[in-house]
């Protein structure tokens, strides 16, 4: 157990809400995880600062697991399935785009593709140097979620546009 | 920005149907985690969590920002150091996609001790190689050009 671990710590709680947090007698994760959400809100309130009870239990998930180092699960969603295509690309973005990019260059400059099936694993990649590379790469990658119409497609970050540091 | 929208940006510039292939299949495991679980680490960065799910802490994990710049080293160099740096950029990738295959049996199997005993084997094909299979699973238009040969 990690009783010391700062509360800085817990995601969604940045420098502001955590020096709120100390000020309110909750210095600390072991503080966070232990604190009544109800006697947290009254005292937040008459400190002149607002967060909800709700607020308060959603960061007690994430003190909780770092202050038992284990995982602490907070949803049920539908249950994954073993096989699966994995995605990740590597791609130019932000300033790289803006200072070190050229009209010749691709966007997307590293394909990586696991396929999982039947306890077998592929790993399938393509470093493309040049734009007119893209398309044949595009299309491999068409043909292998062609192939394999069953099976989920996984990305980490796929969707969101929110940083991975939640 | 996130991959599909780098993704579908290509796939429409090279006329590449495969977004609406994707459509009810593709499942974003970095909202799954954030919906389902919360683990004593600081952030959901796959370069973090690969190394909780049990990658070697000795992998050179670097952030996507380094590897533009590996990339575009790349460019600019001879022939030697050129090799050198596209099988670093294929390593960095494979990290990633171990990072997610660990994260992926985690989250399937909710057991941890299991996820980081996992010993990951895999063969390593080109991409490109796919275009040279014979194709499965054809579209009506493919079959129906198939048959006019």
């Amino acid at each position: 157990m990690r009783t010391g671990t700062d509360i800085a710590m817990v995601i969604g709680i940045n420098m502001a809400r955590a020096d709120t947090m100390r000020r309110l007698g909750v210095p600390s994760v072991a503080a966070l995880a232990a604190a009544d959400p109800d006697e947290l809100v009254e005292k937040a309130k008459a400190a002149g600062t607002n967060v909800s009870a709700r607020q308060i239990k959603t960061f007690q998930h994430h003190a909780r697991a770092l202050h038992s180092g284990q995982p602490e699960w907070i949803g049920s969603d539908c249950i994954l399935t073993a096989d699966f295509i994995g995605l990740d690309l590597e791609y130019i973005s932000g300033l790289w785009s803006y200072f070190g990019g050229s009209k010749r260059q691709p966007e997307i400059f590293l394909f990586g593709v696991v396929l999982e099936r039947a306890g077998e694993r592929t790993i399938f990649q393509r470093l493309i140097t040049k734009k007119e590379e893209l398309g044949g790469a595009l299309r491999a990658f068409d043909r292998l979620v062609r192939d394999n119409p069953d099976i989920p497609i996984f990305t980490w970050n796929g969707t969101n546009a929110d940083s991975a540091l939640s | 920005m996130p991959i599909l929208r780098y993704l579908e940006r290509a796939a429409k510039r090279h006329r590449v149907n495969v977004m609406d292939r994707l459509e009810g299949r593709h499942l974003d495991l970095l909202n799954f985690a954030r919906r389902n679980v919360r683990l004593p680490i600081r952030s959901f960065e796959l370069k973090t969590v690969g190394p909780y799910l049990g990658m070697s802490a000795e992998r050179d994990l670097r952030d996507g920002f380094a590897a533009v710049g590996l990339f575009q080293r790349h460019r600019f160099v001879g022939a030697t150091e050129r090799a050198s740096l596209r099988n670093q950029l294929l390593a960095y990738n494979c990290d990633d996609l171990e990072g997610l295959i660990r994260a992926a049996a985690f989250l399937r199997t909710r057991d941890l001790a299991a996820t980081r005993a996992l010993v990951l084997t895999y063969k390593t094909i080109e991409l490109q190689s796919l275009l040279a299979r014979k194709n499965k699973h054809p579209t009506a238009i493919e079959r129906a050009r198939d048959n006019e040969r």
